[in-house]
């Protein structure tokens, strides 16, 4: 009996999701087959979860090292049975495992004494990003000399993010960048206000604890903004801006 | 309009026995390009367009012939095809002036949703057609004509057409080439029971541009095509007959999982060679 293929694709997608489900026309074709159907389901169901769960052991390699695997483990079945993955691209998977660890941290008495960790893993989220940010056009100064000033333009480089923190989440993630690291905490954690740049430098992500004023106005700067709008407008002086620029956190362009 | 064979034009420079490039081997190759005639890329680990990718991408491309192997056009799937994801594909295929592109014959995404895993088709006439026209339409956006992979499958689904027949009939509806992946017809000729010679005897082989082997794993009641062992006797006997009809067919060795030491691909890629080397010497 002939069934529509996304009809077909529906069925077989539900018991990839629910385990104890079958699909009727798999189940009489595959009937005289060596390997039993719901052995053959498995098998997909167990390779899909696993390819999503390698996908998290690999951006959040710090937060796993920190609660050990078999914690990290329990964290990362339930995040990948509730979120699917809305994009080919395996390396955009994980975007709302901080939010998911925020609201574990609620959830779960066990989590008092790290309530820091959502915190850190979006910063580890945000280091996996910035490894894949696009590179700026380079922009070349001598055009400088022929653009009006009120179009010359200043952005946040895309190869920079930014992250506030109640918590010095750069030095535990500092602290614990290699495998063979103590999985546990011995930096002092201070409750404060922490401003930290997430940048990709020579290719690898470098994290650091910026000033107020820095973050301040970086954080101005995801937008595009004109020089002469800065001056005028938020009192940030081009002398400022210079030694961004310099550091390559922010970008020139030309605006209309 | 395409001739139905694949030409050795359209191959480029590809002749031999290759390996998929893995992270591992990535400066040992590239300091050492003589060891492999050519390298097959993944090219879903190569689609970001910033950092260290293009970087890489541009160090490949200067020293070896490539492929682009997909998994991610969802060619069997009903969802939209992504136009973003193939304008990538194209321009990493035009980055490394690739002399082949493929995705396998199965679908990996449903109402927006992905799955990550080579998931399986019905194979008849009606999913014939829908595959073949989304294979067109893939073919007119890359610009160029792709090679369809056969896949393992650990079900069956409910057919009016073989294997062989469903790949065949595929290829010559969308004009497009064959990527014959030998472990897979008998991975799954142990799962489903199936018969790997006869599927192998049912395709066009002049369509056939270019042959996969790698290891399965043994898993007591199944074969998963785990890609993380060295290549079986048995697939090894069945690659000897696809190359007696296919000997001038580049081959590549792939292996994805417990990476072992380049030389142990090497090997493996010195084997196909010979095998190769021996039928085109009867031939």
């Amino acid at each position: 009996m002939s069934i529509r293929l996304a009809d077909w694709q529906g069925e077989f997608a539900d018991a990839l999701d629910a385990a104890n489900q079958t699909m009727p026309c798999i189940t009489t074709a595959s009937s005289d087959t060596p390997l039993p159907v719901d052995m053959g389901l498995a098998v997909y169901r167990q390779s899909s979860v696993s390819a999503r769960r390698r996908a998290l052991d690999e951006i959040y390699a710090v937060c796993c090292r920190l609660l050990g695997e078999a914690c990290f483990n329990t964290l990362t079945r339930e995040y990948v049975q509730r979120f699917a993955s809305h994009s080919g691209d395996l390396n955009r998977y994980g975007e709302s495992f901080p939010r998911f660890v925020d609201e574990i941290l609620r959830r779960e008495p066990g989590f008092a004494d790290v309530p820091w960790l959502s915190d850190l893993v979006h910063l580890e989220w945000l280091c996996h990003l910035v490894y894949y940010r696009n590179d700026d056009a380079p922009f070349d100064a001598q055009r400088l000399v022929d653009i009006p000033p009120q179009q010359v333009m200043v952005a946040l480089s895309s190869h920079v993010l930014l992250l506030r923190s109640d918590w010095p989440v750069h030095a535990i993630w500092q602290a614990h960048q290699q495998a063979h690291d103590t999985p546990s905490v011995t930096t002092p954690i201070v409750e404060g206000d922490w401003h930290l740049l997430v940048e990709r430098r020579s290719f690898r992500a470098h994290v650091e604890a910026v000033d107020a004023e820095t973050y301040r106005i970086l954080t101005l700067l995801a937008n595009a903004r004109s020089i002469s709008g800065l001056a005028e407008r938020h009192d940030i002086e081009p002398t400022q801006l210079a030694g961004y620029l310099q550091r390559g956190w922010v970008r020139l362009g030309v605006g209309d | 309009m395409h001739n139905t064979a694949f030409s050795t034009r359209e191959r480029g420079s590809l002749a031999g026995t290759g390996i998929g490039l893995r992270g591992p081997h990535f400066e040992q190759l590239l300091a050492a390009p003589s060891r492999v005639p050519w390298l097959e890329l993944l090219a879903d680990n190569f689609l970001a367009r910033g950092g260290l990718v293009p970087a890489q991408l541009q160090r490949i491309a200067a020293q070896f012939p490539v492929t682009l192997h997909c998994v991610g056009m969802n060619l069997g799937g009903v969802d939209a095809l992504d136009r973003h994801y193939l304008e990538r594909i194209r321009a990493i295929a035009r980055q490394t002036d690739a002399a082949i592109i493929s995705d396998h014959l199965c679908f990996t995404a449903l109402n927006g949703r992905h799955y990550h895993e080579l998931l399986p088709l019905p194979y008849n006439d009606d999913v014939v057609e829908h595959v073949a026209k989304r294979i067109r339409q893939v073919q007119d956006m890359l610009e160029q004509r792709i090679l369809v992979e056969n896949v393992s499958a650990y079900v069956r689904a409910s057919s009016t057409l073989s294997e062989g027949q469903f790949i065949a009939a595929v290829a010559q509806r969308a004009d497009c080439g064959i990527l014959l992946d030998v472990n897979n017809l008998y991975v799954n000729q142990i799962n489903l029971g199936t018969d790997a010679e006869a599927a192998l005897r049912a395709l066009p082989i002049e369509r056939v541009a270019e042959i996969h082997l790698g290891g399965y794993e043994d898993k007591g009641r199944y074969l998963l095509d785990a890609h993380s062992r060295p290549v079986s006797d048995p697939v090894w006997e069945l690659f000897d007959k696809a190359v007696a009809m296919l000997p001038e067919v580049p081959v590549c060795i792939e292996w994805d999982n417990d990476i072992p030491p380049l030389e142990t691909l090497l090997a493996e890629a010195r084997r196909a060679t010979a095998l190769q080397s021996r039928h085109r010497a009867v031939a």
